[in-house]
């Protein structure tokens, strides 16, 4: 054994709880879920009239525009 | 009511600078990174200082590096070094943080007999504080930078590479600091071998 693996094995730590991952995943989850609720998840599309009613609920829909 | 993330995801093993990339602006992408790499860097951090700081500080690197994402340049490195590099600055930081507290704790206690000292000797303690032996003596006697560089590359599994980009330094000073901190290690374990039991055990 060498010196790097020697400190290696001396310094092998347990993993982590899996309560730890889902803390550590829910903390990232808000803010992940922060981001999407602050900015749109498409960007701005370009100056076209705003829909309203039924159209602005389905704006791929054919024949529209 | 937020979508479920996985919804409509593409397969999960897309390499990490393409999930980086599509997380700026799909963010929920971004758990694929936390999934891969969540429990190899905690052991890091755990390795580095204890288990109870590397709860909280593991799912900070996480954090950190999703609010950096942007930044991050596939040209310059990969994912997992960039991640150890965050986590590393963690480490310092919370070093920092430690030797703050343990300074205030000298001023309020100046009657006590705690050793003042260079940084590096008490963070080196505190690095150190989850082992035990020859090894821990030898650890806390690294300056910061060395031991940087021996546990990204011995703990972390990083090439001298990887480790260079994980720090922003050249890879000579990598092997530089490394060769430095390698004889330091051989020099105080000589003969004893860490890994026939501790005495303090």
């Amino acid at each position: 054994m060498n010196d790097l693996s020697a400190v290696r094995e001396h310094l092998a730590a347990p993993g982590p709880s899996e309560e730890t991952v889902a803390r550590g995943r829910a903390r990232l989850q808000r803010l992940i879920v922060d981001e999407r609720t602050a900015r749109p998840s498409r960007p701005a599309r370009s100056a076209r009239p705003a829909r309203v009613g039924r159209d602005r609920a389905r704006p791929g829909a054919p024949g529209l525009g | 009511m937020t979508a479920p993330p996985e919804v409509g995801d593409p397969p999960r093993e897309t390499d990490d600078a393409t999930v980086m990339s599509e997380s700026v602006r799909r963010p929920e992408r971004f758990a694929i990174l936390y999934d891969r790499y969540f429990e190899e860097i905690y052991r890091y951090l755990a390795a580095r200082l204890g288990t109870e700081a590397a709860d909280d500080l593991a799912a900070e690197t996480f954090l950190v590096a999703f609010r950096k994402r942007h930044t991050f340049d596939a040209e310059r490195g990969a994912v997992r070094p960039w991640l150890y590099g965050i986590a590393t600055n963690l480490v310092a930081g919370h070093r920092r943080g430690l030797v703050r507290m343990l300074a205030a704790f000298r001023r309020a206690l100046a009657h006590d007999a705690i050793e003042a000292g260079p940084e590096d000797r008490v963070t080196g303690r505190v690095d150190a504080a989850s082992v035990r032996g020859p090894l821990s003596k030898a650890l806390a006697g690294l300056s910061a930078g060395d031991r940087d560089v021996l546990l990204l590359v011995a703990v972390a599994g990083l090439s001298y590479e990887e480790a260079a980009e994980s720090l922003d330094i050249p890879a000579g000073t990598v092997a530089s600091r490394l060769n430095r901190a390698r004889k330091r290690v051989r020099a105080v374990l000589g003969d004893v071998n860490p890994m026939n039991g501790d005495a303090d055990e």
